[in-house]
């Protein structure tokens, strides 16, 4: 029986979609399950390969940093032409050391022989084979010198001629422990201490006494630095007097000279790991991509339905987006978790890779990441516009 | 007033050579809580004219109102959320959407009317109970029966209580049991909420759940 219309119903009434439509719209636009997890896996992966990549390049970088501008050292005098520990130009005469020291604000200033050595293990391995690496040596007057290890892991720092402290990375490549003998371009040495945070990946640091450096290179009376000491709010002044008096050597505060360090160690491969890191966050925005475009094509008549209803566009495209954030941020943060878990691991079963994980790159990989999937996931939201309501009408 | 006024309504689909007349100067209107049985053979225009009812298509000609609103004066914007506040909708299939359950798919309709979340709910489980499929509240759409999915649907069409419902030959995949159970309902939904029901169909055995018979042939009402 007809009956008069409603006044419950007004016409002209506009009223926004209630606070339950967006979450009951994720909840019906959401993906499969599994397919969602292979997406969250597959983002996990590709944030994991770019968290390596910056861990890997931070370790080297944090390993000349900590060195270098470790406390007690405030100018690195270099021959010209030298600005940085890890390439040199020359050598300079070990006498100027003395002068070094009578200049006014100086608290002490030590030489250092920095050369390439080939080290080997006493015994060979089992199968006979020998092993050799080269490493990074430093040459520094033991057992009280400027610029020793830094950071000491077990045992200790050189403290006579036939001591040397290597790197753990190179110890477990050498597959060498405290007090066993090794040949370091023939010399015969003794392992005192292991030292961290000194492996630069290509390389590794080995410190040992300046005389022993000298012998094992045949560069007799001569450095290729001198660090110097000074005293409290003189390092300015200091640095002035030893360019007034030494012309032709080239003074830089430690701070500076670990940049100019970092740069040189970074300079061969950041441009390969910021193209790799970029195609990592490439595949990240096109598994979005994916994903979006596919719940796009799959649901195009639940999505003629719900516009039918009275959904937007816009509400359909922001529920979208939010689905694929909400997996970029869940693969990235798992990511984060695994590159965690990948650290640890290798610092305690396989030290010769050694990841620096700081919690910028972290926030900042998930950042990037999900601003990587957030437009990857606006891309395909123009073929909603293209369905047509009226989809829901037919069979 | 009736809760839907089509006065002279025409329409032409399809373009150039192609274009034919979908509806010729249609009239028709529905109060509240009637139910117009809109029957006609296959294309005959009957789903053009629910589009044009619900707005989701323009007419050419004419003029469509619906519970005091004329739908062609309004912008798509506001056209879209009268859509979802005063119309209501019975598929052919009933295409409930298969991520929510069936309690959650008759509350969407009520949230994106503008209703907020708990009362949507509550409102959508009175309305499964009065449909006697409150048991079903918590499945997905996949594990239910044809006529259980159109009384759902029946549910999800009326939940926001809307001026007007819009019935695509809802019937047509059912068994006859299950067809007459879903008429009935939908008719006494229609009558207690106070809504206008155009009921599009091939199957003059509904005529009984109707208060009234339209038939429209080749886009024109006899």
């Amino acid at each position: 029986m007809p009956q008069p219309a409603s006044p419950a119903h007004p016409a002209t009434a506009s009223i926004a979609p209630g606070p339950g439509h967006a979450s009951l719209l994720r909840t019906a636009l959401r993906s499969r399950p599994l397919r969602g997890s292979v997406v969250t896996i597959g983002l996990a992966i590709s944030s994991l390969l770019v968290l390596v990549l910056l861990a890997a390049y931070r370790s080297p970088m944090q390993g000349v940093r900590s060195y270098i501008a470790q406390p007690g050292l405030d100018l690195w005098v270099s021959p010209l032409g030298t600005d940085n520990l890890i390439r040199t130009a020359g050598f300079l005469p070990l006498h100027i050391v003395d002068d070094l020291r009578e200049i006014p604000g100086v608290r002490g200033a030590d030489p250092l022989l920095r050369v390439f050595v080939r080290a080997t293990p006493w015994r060979r391995n089992g199968h006979g084979h020998e092993r050799n690496v080269m490493l990074l040596a430093i040459g520094y007057r033991v057992p009280m010198g400027l610029a020793g290890p830094p950071s000491i892991a077990t045992g200790g720092a050189p403290e006579g001629e036939i001591d040397v402290t290597l790197d753990r990375a190179a110890a477990f490549r050498l597959g060498l422990g405290l007090g066993d003998t090794l040949r370091v371009n023939d010399r015969l040495v003794r392992v005192a201490g292991i030292t961290r945070g000194t492996n630069l990946l290509a390389t590794q640091f080995l410190f040992f006494d300046l005389a022993l450096g000298e012998s094992a290179s045949g560069l007799e009376d001569q450095a290729s630095f001198f660090v110097v000491r000074t005293a409290e709010g003189e390092q300015a002044a200091v640095a002035r007097r030893i360019r007034d008096l030494f012309p032709g050597l080239a003074v830089y505060s430690s701070d500076e000279f670990a940049r100019n360090s970092v740069r040189e160690s970074a300079a061969g491969f950041v441009p390969l790991l910021a193209l790799i890191a970029l195609l990592g966050v490439l595949a990240a925005a096109v598994t979005v991509t994916l994903l979006v475009q596919n719940l796009v094509d799959e649901r195009q008549s639940d999505l003629a339905v719900l516009m039918a209803m009275g959904a937007s566009v816009r509400s359909i495209g922001s529920t979208l987006v939010a689905h694929a954030s909400m997996l970029v941020v869940a693969g990235s943060l798992l990511g984060a978790v695994l590159a965690c878990a990948l650290a640890w691991s290798l610092d305690r079963f396989l030290p010769t890779i050694h990841l620096t994980l700081l919690p910028l790159d972290l926030f900042v990989t998930v950042a990037v990441f999900s601003a990587a999937g957030a437009v990857g996931a606006i891309s395909p939201l123009w073929r909603l516009g293209r369905i047509d309501p009226l989809e829901a009408f037919r069979t | 007033m009736n809760a839907l006024e089509l006065r002279g309504v025409s329409k032409t689909r399809g373009l150039g050579a192609h274009a034919t007349r979908a509806l010729e100067a249609v009239t028709l209107e529905a109060a509240a809580g009637e139910v117009v049985l809109l029957e006609g053979p296959s294309g005959s225009g009957k789903t053009t004219l629910l589009a044009i009812a619900a707005g989701l298509l323009t007419a050419d000609q004419g003029e469509v109102e619906v519970a005091g609103a004329v739908l062609g004066r309004m912008s798509p914007a506001a056209l879209r959320r009268w859509r979802a506040q005063q119309v209501g909708f019975v598929f052919q299939r009933p295409r409930l959407l298969e991520g929510l359950s069936v309690l959650e798919n008759v509350a969407l309709a009520a949230t994106l009317a503008g209703m907020a979340r708990a009362p949507a709910t509550q409102e959508a489980a009175r309305l499964l109970e009065e449909l006697g499929v409150e048991a079903l509240s918590a499945r997905r759409p996949s594990t239910l029966s044809g006529g259980e999915e159109q009384r759902v649907s029946v549910a999800r069409s009326l939940v926001h209580r809307p001026a007007l419902v819009l019935a695509d030959e809802p019937t047509a995949s059912l068994d006859w049991a299950s067809g007459q159970a879903v008429a009935s309902h939908l008719q006494r939904l229609a009558r207690e909420r106070r809504a206008a029901v155009v009921l599009s169909t091939h199957d003059l055995r509904l005529e009984p759940y109707a208060d009234r018979r339209v038939r429209l042939v080749d886009g024109c009402i006899r």
